[in-house]
């Protein structure tokens, strides 16, 4: 990353060279940055009062407009997508070869509750399984949450990981994709 | 200044270093046992020994810290290295190198994980016709595998540490058309020492 930011410098610094001799532009560097953890489109971001919408997931930003050294610059997310949420960091400065590149947008999905119902546990022991996650509802239990909430977007599947003592339990309407939103509709019967 | 012996100043500069870091003459080769984020983390399994130079040191099940039996002297080079990892474990050390005296004092971190293995399986023969896709995943973030009806078998991207539950369910079935309802078997469970083959789809008209 480093050797592409220095390359992509030297480039510019080649593209404000030859902008000098064609007198055209007053700029040279565009204000960029790197985008972390984006996964759907409606990000828009601004600089001073510019905004830039992007365009599906990109790893990567630039403004178009070319600014001259020293201008000042501060990258804002004016919107972030549904679901997720953006935040700017190293996005204020005076523009110049060492700044113009330093902005980066991290986004992180909304993570919402997970769980359901459950009829007919008598038995001890039981253990549910969401991947990775579990939960242990207790004999008597009606009512299950997993602890580890889920990013809306994410695929989800319930399943037993262990039966209670005594008792088969089954699963129904464990899977599914995460909405906007807790999901508590999947269904534990044990028998 | 000129007059000073060279001796004299020579051992000046030495006395000044030491009471630089504390006076200390003689430092402990010792270290915490951490998750990759910093997290104290015990050792979970047995086996782990720890090497500077020729000093060995074995540590136990549980274990959190560790210190050499021998200290060394200011300016002695350290190299702290795994000699043996604990079973299905491989473990880093982290500022495990430098001076006696670099810093105040030494100290290292070990990082130990679990091994990984895949998780994967087969599917009974005509489960899948035509152009239906059945979409597979291991819990939220296990990742999913996409079977189609020419899937032999499959193997989910995401391998699993001993000791953690996966859950693998049938995530989708498309067309909604096809008309079929698929179970799973053996998709449940908590990972052990080697990989695991031995999940089955199956989907049988409704």
């Amino acid at each position: 990353m480093n050797s592409l930011t220095s390359r992509c410098g030297a480039a510019l610094v080649l593209a404000s060279a030859l902008a000098a001799c064609g007198g055209s532009d007053s700029g040279s560097l565009p204000v960029s940055g790197s985008i972390l953890g984006l996964n759907r489109a409606g990000l828009i971001l601004s600089n001073g009062g510019k905004q830039l919408v992007i365009d599906g997931t990109p790893s990567n930003f630039a403004f178009p407009d070319l600014l001259a050294p020293d201008t000042p610059f501060e990258v804002k997310v004016d919107k972030s997508p549904v679901g997720q949420v953006c935040t700017p960091s190293s996005n204020k400065n005076k523009i110049n070869y060492y700044t113009y590149s330093t902005t980066v947008i991290s986004c992180t999905t909304d993570p919402y509750p997970l769980g359901g119902s459950i009829s007919g546990l008598t038995g001890s022991g039981m253990i549910l399984a969401n991947g990775d996650a579990t939960v242990a509802p207790l004999p008597g239990t009606t009512d299950f949450t997993f602890v580890a909430q889920v990013a809306n977007g994410a695929p989800y599947g319930v399943s037993v990981l262990k039966q209670p003592t005594g008792q088969t339990c089954t699963v129904a309407n464990g899977n599914g994709i995460m909405p906007i939103g807790a999901k508590h509709d999947v269904v534990v019967t044990c028998k | 200044m000129k007059a000073f012996p060279v001796r004299t100043t020579a051992a000046a500069a030495l006395l000044l270093a030491l009471s630089a870091c504390g006076g200390k003459a003689s430092f402990d080769v010792a270290g915490v046992f951490v998750t990759s984020q910093g997290v104290p983390q015990p050792v979970a399994n047995s086996g782990l020994v720890l090497q500077n130079g020729s000093d060995t040191l074995p540590i136990p099940v549980g274990a959190t810290t560790f210190k050499f039996n021998n200290s060394i002297s200011y300016g002695t080079e350290y190299d702290i290295k795994v000699l043996t990892p604990p079973a299905n474990m491989d473990c880093s050390v982290v500022n495990g190198a430098g001076s006696a005296g670099r810093t105040a004092t030494i100290a290292a971190s070990v990082i130990c994980t679990q091994k990984t293995y895949t998780i994967g399986g087969t599917i009974t023969a005509g489960s899948i016709l035509n152009d239906t896709v059945v979409t597979l995943t291991n819990g939220s973030t296990g990742g999913t595998v996409v079977l189609t009806k020419d899937s032999l078998n499959f193997t989910f991207p995401a391998a699993i540490p001993t000791g953690q539950p996966y859950g693998v369910t049938v995530l989708s079935i498309t067309p909604a058309t096809a008309n079929i309802r698929c179970t799973v078997a053996n998709g449940t469970d908590v990972m052990g020492t080697a990989p695991r083959a031995n999940i089955v789809l199956t989907c049988v008209p409704k």
